[in-house]
């Protein structure tokens, strides 16, 4: 009973020396505490995620009937779900636990630095994250319920409230992913100012720990790639609020305008998700095998090389869009081009296996 | 073997078949080989009492040639892959047929229905005797079709599984493209896009006839068709 009597004391105790519960977690520009909170975040966000996963597949599976847990799905909530489902999973799961948790983790542990070299802006980056968290699931308490226009968002139908149905709904998408990029902006600036400006005395850029770089590396991705898609949103945000015309054919637009804006960014983006993971992969091979990267500047060129192709391939996306068929062969080269520094990786971890002593 | 799951019923389905095959049994090769090596490493190199790791680096021209041949032979594939796609895009997407062996036929989309004109009897669009129908597109066999695609909304995008045919429609666009018939049946067309609430419904058919069918087909729509059209 002791035992359970002294935590009152003890906390009472140390909240003379340390700051307040809430101060440390909710209010931390402590790198690590900035991970938790993504981390939780992105983990909360991934379970329901997967509920409307489970939701909407129930429903194809058995058509018409009461889904458990949730009830009869219609037409309109099947379209908000699988929305809403893609949009959560990419930007909401993938990018704060892979990008934003790890990075934040272990960037500056691992170069040796005491923390970011803004923490601030990191504390920034994370609150605005959260306030991009709450708009998009106020969404689902509006009228007409979450965008139902799929998560690649394609005018016209994302830009007339009469076609989508969810006129405030798909407004509030396009807040909440605007402000989620603001957020990583805001943490890749971070990422990349810290593994170049703060890491420990001696340690040179190729003795940078590879997954530090495939983070970085996807940070850059991502920075460079984001501009077009924020552009793309504001026009998107005052073609639904506004009524000027950049998405309607009908007045001058062009809506596959919108599918170049949102692919440019969003073919980088698929590097920016997989370079990390990637990177994760390969500090686990080389640990397990108690071996040192088979090739480490090999690596660093591959995901430079990666890097640099991804930039030339969202057309892939869009070859029965419309655009001219022609255009078609210069990206198909392009994407089967990228299989070769993803396959030198694949190679290298595999190599990095031959003569270890390999525990699983 | 893909066509024991959806027959091919246009001149071009076998020749996408042929590059799905080629992607698959290329990438399937590469998946099976580097799992092969992988677990095989893991077992022989699995950690041993009184054995220790060597120190590789990789860095070094000797080694470096055990992951450099095997990319080079990637980059191989590729050229393979890109021979054989560019090949089958310009057939399917990039060349139309001649106008002189080809009939046009209207396909219009909007929430959330397709509309087809067919060129009448007289095998042109945009006359009299033109035959219009909703979810429903005839075609006939061995005889070479150019459509015209819009979109009176949203995107949506045509397709005919059995064609193996998929092209997006765009409101203010209209996109052209061809297909050829090889065997009769009615089979599926679908709205790809999603296009709002009723998307899922957006199914049409498609009736592939022999050409007496399709002339008997005509013959019974033309007469009420014209008198709608002069109306």
């Amino acid at each position: 009973m002791a035992e359970h009597a002294s935590p009152d004391h003890a906390h009472a105790h140390e909240a003379h020396h340390e700051e307040g519960w809430l101060k440390k977690y909710l209010w931390a520009t402590d790198h690590k505490i900035i991970c938790f909170q993504y981390m939780f975040t992105g983990i909360f966000m991934g379970l329901i995620g997967g509920f409307f996963a489970y939701v909407f597949r129930m429903q194809t599976a058995f058509p018409g009937t009461d889904v458990p847990f949730y009830g009869l799905v219609s037409a309109a909530e099947y379209n908000g779900l699988i929305t809403s489902h893609g949009t959560i999973m990419i930007f909401w799961v993938a990018m704060p636990v892979l990008v934003a948790a790890f990075g934040n983790y272990l960037i500056p542990l691992m170069i040796g630095a005491d923390d970011m070299v803004f923490p601030k802006i990191n504390r920034l980056s994370y609150q605005i994250f959260f306030l991009s968290t709450v708009v998009l699931l106020s969404s689902f308490f509006v009228e007409g319920g979450p965008f139902g226009g799929a998560w690649t968002a394609y005018p016209p139908l994302s830009a007339v409230g009469a076609y989508n149905n969810t006129p405030l709904g798909s407004s509030l998408w396009v807040l909440a992913v605007a402000l989620e990029f603001v957020a990583f902006l805001l943490g890749g600036i971070n990422f990349i100012t810290t593994a170049m400006n703060s890491r420990a005395p001696g340690m040179k850029l190729y003795d940078i720990p590879i997954v530090v770089w495939f983070i970085v590396i996807a940070s850059m991705l991502f920075m460079a790639s984001v501009g077009p898609l924020i552009a793309g949103a504001v026009m998107l945000f005052m073609d639904q609020n506004i009524g000027t015309g950049f998405f309607d054919p009908a007045r001058g637009g062009d809506p596959v305008l919108w599918q170049h804006l949102f692919w440019f960014f969003g073919h980088p983006e698929v590097y920016v998700v997989l370079l990390p993971a990637i990177g994760i992969t390969a500090e686990i091979i080389t640990v397990f095998s108690r071996k040192k990267l088979f090739g480490y500047k090999t690596v660093l060129n591959t995901v430079i090389a990666t890097g640099v192709l991804s930039f030339t391939v969202w057309a892939h996306h869009q070859f029965i869009a419309g655009i001219d068929p022609r255009m078609a062969h210069i990206f198909t080269i392009t994407t089967l081009l990228i299989s070769v520094p993803i396959a030198e990786m694949m190679f290298v971890f595999i190599a990095t296996l031959y003569g270890g002593s390999i525990t699983l | 073997m893909i066509e024991r799951y959806l027959v091919q019923a246009s001149t071009y389905a076998a020749d996408i078949d042929g590059i799905i095959w080629l992607v698959g049994v290329l990438v399937g090769f590469w998946f099976l080989v580097a799992e092969g090596v992988f677990f095989w490493l893991i077992l022989k190199f699995r950690a041993r009492d009184g054995q220790r790791a060597q120190y590789i680096t990789g860095e070094e021209k000797k080694q470096m040639r055990f992951i450099s041949w095997p990319h080079y032979l990637v980059l191989v594939c590729d050229v393979f892959i890109v021979v054989g796609a560019v090949r089958v895009w310009v057939e399917v997407k990039q060349q139309l047929p001649s106008e002189a062996e080809a009939q046009h036929v209207r396909i219009v989309a909007q929430q959330w229905a397709w509309s087809f004109v067919h060129p009448g009897a007289d095998g042109k669009l945009d006359t009299a005797d033109d035959i219009r129908s909703v979810d429903e597109l005839h075609t006939q066999i061995g005889q070479k079709y150019i459509y015209e695609l819009e979109s009176r909304d949203v995107l949506h995008s045509f397709s005919i599984p059995v064609f193996r045919l998929k092209q997006d429609a765009i409101p203010g666009r209209v996109i052209t493209g061809w297909w050829e018939a090889t065997r009769t049946g009615t089979h599926d067309i679908q709205c790809v896009e999603i296009c709002g609430i009723g998307h899922g419904m957006m199914a049409a058919r498609i009736v592939i006839e022999s050409p007496e069918q399709h002339a008997a087909w005509i013959a019974s729509q033309s007469s009420d068709q014209l008198a709608a059209n002069l109306r």
